[in-house]
């Protein structure tokens, strides 16, 4: 049940009304609150979008190889990874040298990459959207391939 | 709500709108029933405004990832030729549908039965490329 009741009649605010606050109570304890109905549903717009605003921002994790790694020509290679798409990402792009080889549609795993010549070479993630426009959000590991 | 995600969204409605009048639109024209060519005049005017608004929704795209992002969608190898496929059909039903509203009735009945079912070709490639395009890129 109702834990706290707040005096919110002509717009005062209670002090302990934080964000924070807000989250630790149950959606029947919000509701419950003694609100005029325009302020209970300004309050439940105001919590969809912060809602949205606390979503996990997008994040790309190269864990295999290592920046600076050396491979084996012979041998094949996989990228390991992990992929927080965030907000405004969908999936994520993988790019051999600045040339897109993959799709990566899965969030988390290992892809084996293409055949590498010999040398150095660029290898990146990069978060996209639906529409398969990059936001902005990569991770680029170089590799020495011998 | 997202501005970006809203305004895809909405492009897609007309993109699939546009989808579903040059398949239906030829379709009817085509088969199974024979229909006038008075009658087929309409059909024409649906299916020319069904590629145009392919061809314009489908820039569409690239220009709200544009607008947002300065940059286009990042695709490659079959996606970009299954993009260069529809984008062709666009063309050439824009064209042939063109053509048949203009001469079309001053050709022969073979020819306009013809350009009918070339124009579902079209959009039946055009449609089919939509779907590489969709999960190759």
């Amino acid at each position: 049940m109702v834990a706290c009741h707040l005096p919110v009649k002509g717009g005062a605010q209670h002090p302990h009304r934080s964000l924070l606050w807000l989250l630790n109570r149950s959606t029947a304890e919000i509701a419950d609150m003694r609100m005029p109905v325009m302020s209970r549903l300004a309050f439940f717009i105001s919590l969809l979008f912060s809602g949205l605003t606390l979503a996990a921002e997008s994040m790309v994790t190269i864990s295999a190889p290592a920046d600076g790694a050396t491979l084996d020509a012979m041998t094949e290679n996989a990228i390991t990874y992990e992929v927080v798409p965030g907000p405004k990402g969908d999936h994520s792009h993988l790019y051999v040298d600045g040339k897109e080889d993959a799709v990566l549609r899965k969030l988390k795993g290992s892809y084996t990459l293409p055949t590498l010549t010999a040398g150095e070479h660029n290898i990146c993630i990069k978060v996209v959207n639906k529409g398969h426009v990059p936001i902005g959000v990569e991770k680029c590991v170089k590799v020495m391939v011998q | 709500m997202d501005g970006q995600d809203l305004l895809y969204a909405l492009n897609q409605i007309a993109h699939n709108f546009g989808a579903v009048a040059v398949v239906g639109g030829a379709l009817l024209g085509r088969w199974p029933v024979r229909v006038v060519l008075a009658q087929r005049r309409p059909l024409a005017w649906l299916v020319l405004a069904g590629w145009i608004l392919q061809g314009v929704s489908g820039a569409t795209f690239g220009a709200i990832s544009f607008a947002y992002y300065g940059q286009f969608p990042d695709i490659h190898g079959i996606a970009v030729a299954a993009l260069l496929v529809k984008m062709s059909c666009a063309f050439a039903g824009i064209i042939l549908t063109a053509l048949w509203l203009r001469f079309g009735d001053k050709w022969s009945e073979r020819s306009r039965e013809g350009v009918w079912g070339l124009l579902l070709l079209l959009a039946i490639t055009a449609l089919s490329a939509a779907a590489f395009l969709r999960w190759f890129s």
